[in-house]
């Protein structure tokens, strides 16, 4: 394989260099990549056979194809981290702007208040869509009105809003109106901004969990109403809790989504230098747009400001990521631990009655035999494997009579 | 002609052979008449039944409040003819399941057998485009009735699936519980009613270490069981099961078997079920629906499964509990 690396980039190096005019290093590098290609495949004809050159040949190219995606990805984390994070310390999470000045280090004053205005916006964003979004999945999923039709098509309507605009309505609508009349909850805040928010994260948790809903079998529904449930209460106490997981999912991709938006807080919750913790007066800043207004200003300090806000604004979503999958897979998680613990009695009996000194000679006879054994007494008072107990009884009892 | 019933399925056979007696009994079975050649096999499969009920003391009695009325009850329809959309499926279906009996409905693929179980408890009108003609009296009182709620009825007539479906959401304890939680029902005592409601249904002995262990964790016979038992907890005068053993294998079906004839006498069983074996093994009636192609589904024979087996009047139920077809 390496042979052909070498023997393929020497070949475009010749053609390149000696033969044509050869110019650029990304033609160089697909010439030789696709010369890769073929001189492997026709070596790999050539000893093993076409079949094999054939899987070889589009295992590289698939392999290929996954490094050229994660490529961006890894590039642009690797940027943002390497950027940020020579401006991240401590004071970064503790401090504001306030008095910072325009030439400052990028070490003055910190990101607090954004990082709390970020976190109140989003907690609002998600109290006004998490019952909003669930509500509007069950109604269309789990009843037979004839306006679901209508529903569904403003959901999707509303999925391809631009978020701009749901930020332009909001300010349109509540903001300017009321503009010199000084209410304080009718001005650019925190709270504007989780409207606008709510307008964007709505469609997609409601679409997200309408497809969770939709994957619980419809059994589970019947069985629950055979038991004489009604519909609303074998929602709310079957197929909901069937769902969680999903559901914490789709909420989980909705704040990946809310999170990160910048432009419906542009003429929302506008920015502001100074820490506000309350959401509802005056104006709010938060992660993305403390990195927009930071990378667009002149000072090169402000702009390695900018970046550590990026890094902390993916970290942030990292963290609320894991949390969600976390408290999401609680009851999966917990089978998953039983399924990795069975295994353990076995692993635990069959060294102890080998002893070390005679390890490898009679460890096939006794190890046979004393698997079943082991398995069948830790039965009884641990938590055993289904098949087990369905076979244990019968085995009991069959001599018995 | 018994001859030829009880070696015409051989899937069946071969499934029961399993069980050390069973193949002794298939071999007396040719010189025996119809009733002894199935007597052997009840034998080996009860002595399991009796152990499992024997061993355990019975809980104290549990009361529930909101629950259906005490014992069971007689299941008749008068008429019934059911619809999915201009599509007559079942037509003028009469038929009388005494209370505490078991009842089972035999009969070929799409021929109502499944509909005709779902319109006992009123599930069939979940499906949108069914509709309904005909009476179905619970203890001579029509549960279609304007004024009677669905509600009501499947709390009186539980049903059990053909596919498991514990709640995956529950531990075992909450899946015997949810009915009374579903339907608002209050109990004295919640222990000794999951620990009666279990051993009713044969699933006592091998869960009750591990009630708080989430219900799907079980084997796919043990959550039919789980199933039967979440279905027993309210107390219903009526048990449905909709082909409740064509999922399992034929240890846990043999459960189920002896759990039916358990119930006998608690409750008012209803069996559809496509192994003729085992509707053989435990009905006292039979009824044996039919559809021929492109019309409805009807009652072809009915009666006690004595008879029905040994000498129908039809000659097409002959040919089916014959298996020659369907």
């Amino acid at each position: 394989m390496l042979g052909c690396a070498l023997s393929a980039l020497a070949l475009t190096w010749l053609v390149f260099t000696r033969l044509t005019e050869g110019s650029g290093w990304f033609g160089f590098m697909v010439v030789a990549y696709f010369s890769f290609l073929l001189l492997y495949g026709l070596v790999t004809a050539d000893r093993l056979g076409t079949l094999v050159a054939a899987d070889r040949v589009v295992t590289v190219a698939v392999t290929t194809g996954a490094v050229v995606l994660l490529t961006p990805l890894v590039w642009l984390v690797g940027y943002v981290v390497v950027k940020g994070v020579a401006a991240l310390r401590p004071g970064f999470f503790l401090e504001d702007q306030g008095g910072v000045q325009a030439t400052a280090a990028a070490t003055e004053g910190g990101g607090l208040h954004a990082i709390v205005g970020s976190l109140e916006q989003v907690a609002l964003t998600l109290i006004m869509t998490v019952p909003l979004a669930v509500a509007t999945a069950v109604f269309l999923n789990e009843t037979r009105s004839w306006f679901r039709r209508p529903v569904r098509i403003f959901v999707d309507a509303m999925s391809g809003l631009p978020s701009i605009v749901a930020g332009l309505f909001i300010y349109a609508v509540f903001i300017l109106p009321y503009a010199q009349q000084d209410i304080g909850i009718l001005d650019f805040n925190g709270f504007m901004a989780a409207l606008a928010l709510t307008m964007i994260m709505l469609p997609t948790v409601t679409r997200t969990v309408e497809v969770v809903l939709r994957l619980v079998p419809g059994g589970l529904r019947e069985a629950s109403l055979a038991l004489g449930s009604s519909r609303a209460r074998s929602v709310w106490s079957v197929v909901l809790p069937t769902a969680r997981t999903g559901v914490t999912t789709a909420v989980v991709l909705g704040i990946a989504r809310a999170v990160g938006e910048t432009a419906p807080l542009l003429f929302t919750a506008f920015g502001y230098d100074l820490l506000n913790t309350n959401p509802f007066r005056t104006q709010q800043e938060s992660l993305p747009l403390f990195v927009y207004r930071n990378i667009q200003a002149a000072s090169e300090p402000a702009r390695a400001r900018g970046f550590t806000g990026a890094l902390v604004l993916l970290t942030l979503v990292l963290t609320l990521f894991g949390a969600a999958r976390f408290i999401g897979r609680d009851r999966t998680g917990r089978q998953a631990r039983r399924r990795r613990r069975l295994p353990l009695p076995e692993t635990g009996a069959a060294p102890s009655p080998p002893s070390p000194a005679v390890a490898p000679p009679p460890r096939l006879p006794t190890a046979v035999a004393v698997r079943p054994g082991a398995d069948r007494s830790s039965a009884g008072d641990r938590e055993p494997p289904g098949a087990a107990t369905t076979a244990d009884p019968t085995s009991e009892e069959a001599p018995g009579p | 002609m018994t001859d030829r019933a009880e070696t015409g399925n051989p899937t069946e056979d071969a499934g029961d052979g399993v069980d050390g007696g069973r193949p002794i009994a298939l071999a007396a079975a040719p010189d025996e008449d119809g009733l002894a050649d199935v007597d052997p096999v009840t034998q080996v499969v009860d002595p399991t039944g009796v152990i499992d009920v024997d061993e355990l003391p019975r809980p104290p009695d549990v009361r529930l409040m909101g629950g259906p009325p005490p014992g069971a009850a007689a299941v008749e329809t008068q008429d019934v003819c059911a619809w999915f959309g201009e599509h007559l499926v079942l037509e003028g279906v009469d038929l009388t399941m005494p209370a505490g009996e078991v009842t089972a409905l035999i009969g070929p693929s799409g021929c109502g057998k499944s509909t005709f179980l779902r319109i006992l408890n009123r599930m069939h009108e979940l499906v949108a485009s069914a509709s309904l003609a005909g009476q179905v009296l619970l203890d001579g009182e029509d549960i279609y009735r304007p004024g009677i709620r669905a509600q009501q009825v499947r709390l009186r007539v539980g049903m059990v699936f053909q596919k498991p479906n514990p709640f995956p959401a529950m531990s075992v304890r909450d899946n015997v519980l949810s009915g009374l939680k579903l339907a608002r029902v209050r109990c004295s005592n919640k222990d000794a009613l999951v620990e009666q409601s279990l051993i009713r249904a044969g699933l006592w002995r091998e869960v009750r270490d591990r009630l708080g262990s989430p219900g799907g964790a079980l084997s796919g016979g043990q959550q039919q069981r789980l199933c039967i038992a979440r279905a027993l907890a309210v107390q219903p005068n009526v048990l449905l099961m909709d082909e409740p053993c064509s999922a399992l294998d034929p240890t846990s079906t043999r459960r189920i078997e002896d759990t039916i004839a358990e119930l006998r006498g608690q409750v008012t069983v209803v069996i559809v079920t496509h192994n003729m074996q085992q509707a053989y093994r435990v009905s006292e009636h039979c009824a044996f629906f039919l559809a021929a192609e492109n019309e409805p589904g009807q009652i072809v024979e009915r009666g006690a499964t004595q008879k029905l087996f040994s000498e129908p009047d039809d000659s097409r139920t002959l040919a089916y509990v014959e298996g020659r077809f369907g």
